[in-house]
């Protein structure tokens, strides 16, 4: 059943279930459908609607104050699907080596390895409407011998993401959760505090809200709160003792707020004739149906584990763009003219010498420009998504201001350390000879050697991580393996705010596993 | 990042490249002891590479800017491109062996991280040295 919790009467009601779980996005949303059949009395809890609603919205303003960051309000959706409402459906499991505790990483390392998360992935991909759980490019019709060098080892490789439609889980499992008779779903139903007993050790209720005032409960045995990377911590930094939060004994709640790194790190100024990038699928990605129906995936490229290893580096993604020539760019003549000025009559003009003379190749302006989708291609610039440290200073807490329903704000402190700009940078450069090694052409690096600053379009994504943070030992993270909030008796945390690392890939199908894990877990216990 | 050096590893293939190199000479000169003459053959035979030395000078004058002096000096420069080859077998190259060697110390470079960024751009140090020589010598006509 779905209903508006503006209809829960009188004021002052109390619900009672067996599970409650807060918030209707990727997490709860798999969470809840996991109990369709179940006899367990379960309450979904969503602060939005099914559509998008501003004065909703608003209750995610917040501010910034570290690294330049997008605004709280608008980087993630608070309605029924919660942010899945607009993603864009990239999917893959985080490699073996996220999950890992590597000594050159401070607080690197899952409780548990790739291998046992993998029955849960396997199953996340049916939620997310993909196809098998099988990431290896050729079993997707990748031919790898038709991929230059250095794509193809040692140090890279090249990928594969699949897309998902992408699924919005508000509106592919709505009539599913409708449906489900033991489980109820409220929406404009904003959960203000998890009440807990005296000693913070066990949570009772949650008090729920609508923007109009009117205010209700939810009893449970087992409480989870699925809100999101940013929402989770301040769920728990609003509840508990006043000063401290619950679950927050060691002040880990909030920190570690992770997400990755995004930017156009270079150029490959390709040099060999013979180069073709017709393997690459490019971001909208292609239908294969090799796997019986038809499915989407979208090719990338990373480093491989051997070369993270061995270099110290974290995880590195990248895919490439394509410029244009400057043929094609005949509306811009008078900028072309001003750029080609400053590239081609000093280090590209030398870069065209040694190709020419010392490797016998045609210069870059004498070959003939490759092309992509029919369109002649100049250059080759890297899109590059870098996975960032474990950091207890970039964090998330509350501020001084308040929503409407008198919760305290959001301030996002977004840090990002030397040593995560240096691994990038140093990324860029084993690429830049990796390239330079199999006579492909040459890399500019757009980390410049005599600055800390980063590419001037670097921006961390929406992937919001690590604010509840796992770990066995409640002195390091938030839950424990399990996802239970450590030193509370019933209460989880599902989304990505549990990852330790963020690793590489694209959290959602991680988040989902999780979730489905999770509920797994919470069946069993209640059984 | 540290440069993911093996220096002994590094040295056998060097050691191996100067025997491929030696065996590729055409000339039937006597190899002699090296001296100031074979260094000032080993660099113009490295410069002639460059059909138009004018157009190395971006990449040298950003190179040069990255080393001491001396290092910077031709002499220097010569000698660090040869690599563990002798001068006195450098000088004695046909054009098809020396750009067979640069090709591989090239390579070689890349492989071991013997780079260098210049202006963001990954380049070889041999390909750095190789515009830094170009770009010093006084005749620049090409």
């Amino acid at each position: 059943m779905i209903t508006d919790a503006r209809l829960v009467q009188p004021a002052g009601t109390i619900l009672d279930a067996d599970v409650c779980i807060v918030g209707a996005g990727a997490a709860g949303i798999t969470l809840a459908r996991e109990f369709v059949d179940s006899k367990l009395r379960v309450v979904l809890l969503e602060s939005g609607a099914m559509q998008l609603d501003s004065a909703t919205q608003n209750l995610y303003a917040g501010t910034n104050i570290g690294h330049h960051y997008f605004d709280p309000a608008t980087c993630r959706l608070r309605y029924f699907g919660g942010t899945t409402n607009h993603w864009g459906g990239w999917c893959m499991p985080l490699d073996a080596i996220d999950f890992q505790q590597r000594a050159d990483f401070p607080y690197s390392g899952w409780p548990f390895d790739r291998s046992y998360l993998e029955p849960w992935y396997r199953r996340a991909q049916e939620v997310c409407q993909l196809g098998p759980f099988d990431y290896a490019p050729p079993h997707w019709g990748m031919n790898l011998n038709k991929i230059p060098q250095p794509f193809t080892g040692p140090h890279f490789r090249c990928e594969i993401l699949q897309l998902s439609p992408p699924t919005r889980f508000g509106e592919a499992y709505r009539t599913i959760l409708h449906a489900a008779t033991q489980l109820s779903v409220y929406l404009n139903a904003n959960v203000v505090r998890l009440v807990t007993n005296d000693t913070y050790r066990e949570v009772r209720e949650v008090a729920v809200s609508t923007l109009e005032g009117h205010r209700f409960s939810v009893r449970a045995k087992v409480f989870v709160i699925a809100a999101g990377g940013i929402e989770n911590a301040r769920l728990l930094l609003s509840s508990g003792a006043e000063s401290r939060g619950l679950g927050n004994d060691r002040d880990l709640v909030g920190r570690f707020f992770t997400t990755h790194i995004q930017y156009h790190g270079g150029e490959i100024l390709v040099s060999d004739e013979s180069a073709k990038f017709d393997f690459d699928t490019g971001p909208d990605g292609v239908s294969y149906s090799g796997f019986g129906p038809a499915h989407r995936f979208v090719s990338g490229f990373g480093l491989a584990e051997s070369a993270m290893r061995r270099f110290s580096l974290p995880s590195f993604k990248f895919r490439q763009t394509y410029a244009p020539t400057p043929l094609q760019e005949g509306v811009n003549a008078a900028t072309r003219m001003l750029e080609a000025k400053d590239d081609w009559d000093g280090i590209k003009r030398d870069l065209e010498t040694i190709v020419r003379d010392l490797h016998r190749q045609p210069t870059f302006e004498e070959r003939p420009a490759f092309s992509r989708d029919g369109q002649p291609v100049g250059r080759v610039l890297l899109r590059c998504q870098s996975e960032q440290f474990p950091n207890p200073n970039s964090r998330v807490r509350l501020g001084t201001d308040r929503d409407a329903l008198g919760m305290r704000n959001i301030v996002i402190d977004w840090r990002l350390t030397a040593a995560d700009r240096e691994k990038a940078a140093a990324t860029l450069r084993l690429f830049g000879a990796e390239v330079g090694r199999v006579a492909l052409g040459r890399v500019r690096s757009w980390f410049r050697e005599d600055d800390v600053a980063w590419p001037s379009d670097m921006f961390g994504d929406q992937h919001h991580s690590g604010t509840t943070r796992m770990h066995q030992d409640p002195a390091q993270g938030v839950v424990d393996p399990n996802c239970a909030v450590h030193g509370v008796a019933n209460l989880y945390v599902a989304g990505s705010s549990v990852f330790p690392t963020i690793g590489g890939g694209n959290p959602t199908l991680t988040i989902t596993a999780l979730a489905l894990r999770l509920a797994d877990r919470i069946k069993g216990a209640m059984a | 990042m540290n440069p993911c050096r093996s220096p002994s590893r590094r040295q056998l293939l060097e050691l191996l490249l100067s025997s491929i190199a030696a065996c590729s000479f055409c000339s039937t000169r006597r190899i002699d002891l090296a001296g100031a003459d074979d260094l000032e053959r080993t660099r113009r035979a490295l410069i002639s590479l460059f059909s138009n030395r004018c157009r190395v000078r971006a990449i040298a004058a950003a190179y040069v800017g990255t080393v001491a002096r001396a290092q910077a000096a031709p002499a220097a420069l010569t000698r660090a491109i040869s690599g563990h080859l002798s001068i006195s077998m450098t000088a004695v190259m046909n054009e098809a062996a020396i750009r067979k060697f640069i090709a591989e110390r090239i390579q070689l470079d890349f492989l071991y991280h013997d780079i260098v960024c210049i202006n963001g751009w990954v380049l070889s140090k041999t390909e750095a040295r190789l515009c830094a020589l170009a770009a010093a010598d006084q005749n620049l006509d090409g």
